[in-house]
C-alpha cells in the first residue's frame, strides 16, 4: 500500500539578513503521523511552520502539501496554530470564528463541532478581550480544528494552559490522530512530545539534527550509568573512544552515551580491558530528553 | 473575494471606533452645512447668502465636505491598521485567505467608505441646502461631488501606503499628519511652482478648491453690468489654480501609483 505524503519539504531555507533561520530542511510527513518538531528557542521551529503555512516566503527550496503547489492547497484540509493566538479582541468568539470559517470556505454550522472539541461551547457571545490566556489558546485550537482538517499544525499548543488544559490538549491530539488526522506539533516540552508523537524532527540553529520515528531514534543510542572507582582509567578509555560521550558526571558516577551498537554490547568487556573498576553498572535506552540534549549539544 | 469582503465587514461593523468616527463625520458635516446655510457675506455693506446659492451649491458642498476627509482617512487608517495591530493577517492567512484576497478586501472597504461618504454628503446636501427649493440646477455642478470621491480615494491611498509600510496605526497617523501639514508644504517651498503644483497632497487637495466666492458675488451683483470688464477679469484671475481636469488626471495617476506600491509591498511581506 502506498504511503500518502501530506507534506514534503525540499531543501527549505529561510534567512533574515545574514541570519540563517532554517537551512536546507528536507522531510516528508506521511498520513497518520504525529510529528514533533523539537528544538531549543531560536532553532527555527516557528520559522519552519510559518514558511510551510505560507506566512513567510522561503529564501530557497520548496514545499508541497498533498503533492500540490502551495497556492493550490485546499485550505480547509489544513488547520494551524502558529505562535500566539491572534484574534479581534472587540469581536465575540462566534464572530472571530465566522471570519475563520469564511477564510476556510466552510459552512457556518461547522463552527460548532470545533467549539465543542475545544471546550468553548458556552462562551459563544463573549468578547475575546474578556478571555483568559488559556481560553484564547483554546479558541486558537478551535480555529485550527474548523472544517475537520486532514492535517493540523500546532506550534506550542499548550502555552498558557493549566495542567488540566495541557492534559486535555494532549488527549485531544491523541483522539484526533486516532481518528486519522495527521499532526505536526512544535514544542520544547519534551515530555509532551514523547507522550504524543510518533515521529520527531530535531532542529538546532535551523539545521535538521535528526528525523525519524520516536522508537527508532530512542534506540539508536544507549545510556550507560556507571559508578567508577578509578575515573582516570575511564578518561583514558574515552580518549580512544570518542563516540562515547559523557552526558553528566556526579562525583564518580558517570552517564555515558554509547552511540555505536557494537560498543553497547562490548562496553563491560572494554572496561575490564582498560582496568576500569566498576562499583555499579546499568545500560538502558535513551529517553527523549537525553536524546535531545545529545543532539543539541554537539 | 466575496468571502474576504464579508469577513472585512464583520470586522468593521463590529468595531465601536468605526461607528464613533462615522457618526462624528456625519454630525460635523451636517452642522457645518447648516451653519453655511445661515451664513451671509457682506460686500460693501450689501449682505447676501451666497455660500450655498445655486448653481454653485455642489461645489461649495464638496469644498465643505473635504474639510472632513481627515476623519474618514483616520477611520481608514484605524480599520486598515487593526489587522497589523492584532496580528490577524497571520490568522487569516493560516485560515486560507491569500494575500491578494486580503489586499483586495481592504481596497473594497476603502471604496465602500468613500462611496458611503458621497451618498451621505449628497443626501445631507439635498435636505440641508437650498438645492431642493426648485428643480432648476438641481444637479448642476454635481460633478464636484464625484471629484470629491476621487479626492477621498487619493487621501485613502496615501494612508494605505503608509499603513502597509509601517504596520503601525499610531505611526501611520503621525507620518500622515506630518506629511500633510509639514513635510510636503516644506518640500514645495524648494520646488519650482509648476512642480510644486504636482505634489500629491497639493494635487489631491486642489480637487475641491474653495469656491470663488468673490467671483460668484461679483456675477450676482453684476447682473446690470455695473462692473467694468477689467474688474471682472481681475476677480476671475484671483483663484489661480491648475485646471480641474489636469488635477483629476494627476490625482488618479497618484491613486494608481500608491495602490500598486501598497499591493507590491503587501504581497511580498512576511507575516
Amino acid at each position: 500500500m502506498e504511503i500518502q505524503k501530506l507534506l514534503s519539504t525540499n531543501n527549505l531555507t529561510k534567512t533574515y539578513g545574514n541570519t540563517v533561520a532554517l537551512s536546507n530542511f528536507s522531510i516528508e510527513v506521511s498520513k497518520g503521523q504525529v510529528l514533533g518538531i523539537l528544538g531549543p528557542n531560536g532553532s527555527g521551529k516557528t520559522t519552519l511552520l510559518s514558511v510551510v503555512m505560507g506566512l513567510r516566503y522561503p529564501t530557497s527550496g520548496d514545499f508541497a502539501w498533498f503533492n500540490t503547489l502551495p497556492n493550490q492547497t485546499p485550505n480547509r484540509k489544513i488547520g494551524a496554530l502558529i505562535e500566539v493566538p491572534t484574534f479581534y479582541p472587540y469581536l465575540s468568539l462566534l464572530d472571530n470564528l465566522r471570519i475563520s470559517a469564511l477564510a476556510k470556505d466552510i459552512n457556518y454550522n461547522e463552527i460548532f463541532p470545533a467549539l465543542e472539541l475545544a471546550g468553548l461551547s458556552a462562551n459563544l457571545k463573549a468578547k475575546l478581550s474578556s478571555f483568559s490566556l488559556g481560553m484564547k489558546q483554546r479558541m486558537a485550537i478551535a480555529q485550527a480544528l474548523l472544517g475537520n482538517p486532514d492535517i493540523i499544525v500546532l506550534d506550542e499548543p499548550t502555552n498558557g494552559l493549566d495542567p488540566e488544559g495541557i492534559v486535555e490538549v494532549r488527549n485531544l491530539i491523541k483522539k484526533l490522530n486516532a481518528g486519522g488526522t495527521t499532526i505536526i506539533l512544535a514544542s520544547h516540552n519534551l515530555d509532551e512530545v514523547q507522550r504524543t508523537c510518533t515521529h520527531v524532527a530535531v532542529l538546532k540553529k535551523g539545521h535538521l539534527q535528526a528525523y525519524g520515528s520516536v522508537n527508532e531514534l530512542l534506540t539508536s543510542a544507549k545510556m550507560a550509568i556507571v559508578s567508577i572507582k578509578n575515573p582516570d582509567a575511564l578518561f583514558e578509555y574515552l580518549n580512544v573512544n570518542p563516540d562515547i560521550e559523557v552526558i553528566e558526571q556526579q562525583g564518580n558516577t558517570f552517564k555515558l552515551m554509547v552511540n555505536k551498537s557494537e560498543q553497547q554490547v562490548t562496553l563491560l568487556n572494554d572496561f575490564q580491558t582498560y582496568g576500569i573498576a566498576i562499583s555499579s553498572f546499568e545500560i538502558r535506552n535513551l529517553n527523549l530528553e537525553e536524546l535531545f540534549i545529545k543532539l543539541v549539544r554537539k | 473575494m466575496v468571502r474576504a469582503l464579508k469577513a472585512e465587514l464583520i470586522k468593521t461593523f463590529g468595531y465601536a471606533t468605526f461607528w464613533v468616527l462615522i457618526l462624528l463625520h456625519a454630525i460635523l458635516f451636517l452642522l457645518v452645512l447648516m451653519v453655511a446655510n445661515k451664513a451671509t457675506l457682506n460686500l460693501n455693506g450689501i449682505e447676501t447668502n451666497i455660500l450655498l446659492s445655486k448653481p454653485y451649491t455642489w461645489g461649495t458642498v464638496a469644498w465643505l465636505a473635504s474639510w472632513f476627509n481627515l476623519i474618514l482617512a483616520l477611520l481608514f487608517i484605524v480599520i486598515g491598521g487593526n489587522d497589523f495591530l492584532f496580528g490577524t493577517y497571520r490568522r487569516s492567512l493560516l485560515d486560507g485567505f491569500n494575500r491578494n484576497q486580503l489586499f483586495m478586501a481592504k481596497l473594497l472597504l476603502l471604496l465602500l467608505i468613500a462611496l458611503y461618504a458621497v451618498i451621505l454628503i449628497t443626501l445631507v446636501a439635498l435636505f440641508a441646502t437650498p438645492v431642493l427649493n426648485s428643480w432648476d440646477y438641481l444637479f448642476t455642478g454635481y460633478g464636484y461631488i464625484l471629484v470629491l470621491f476621487i479626492q477621498m480615494l487619493g487621501y485613502f491611498s496615501i494612508a494605505l501606503l503608509i499603513i502597509v509600510l509601517t504596520r503601525n496605526i499610531a505611526l501611520t497617523i503621525v507620518i500622515y499628519l506630518l506629511y500633510f501639514a509639514i513635510i510636503e508644504p516644506m518640500l514645495r517651498l524648494f520646488l519650482p511652482d509648476a512642480a510644486s503644483q504636482l505634489m500629491p497632497v497639493k494635487v489631491i487637495s486642489n480637487l475641491t478648491p474653495m469656491p470663488d466666492f468673490l467671483g460668484i458675488m461679483a456675477k450676482q451683483f453684476n447682473i446690470n453690468n455695473q462692473l467694468d470688464t477689467s474688474t471682472m477679469n481681475a476677480i476671475e484671475t484671483i483663484n489661480n489654480i491648475p485646471s480641474l481636469s489636469q488635477n483629476i488626471a494627476v490625482a488618479i495617476a497618484y491613486i494608481v501609483l500608491f495602490t500598486t506600491l501598497s499591493y507590491i509591498i503587501f504581497k511580498r511581506r512576511d507575516f
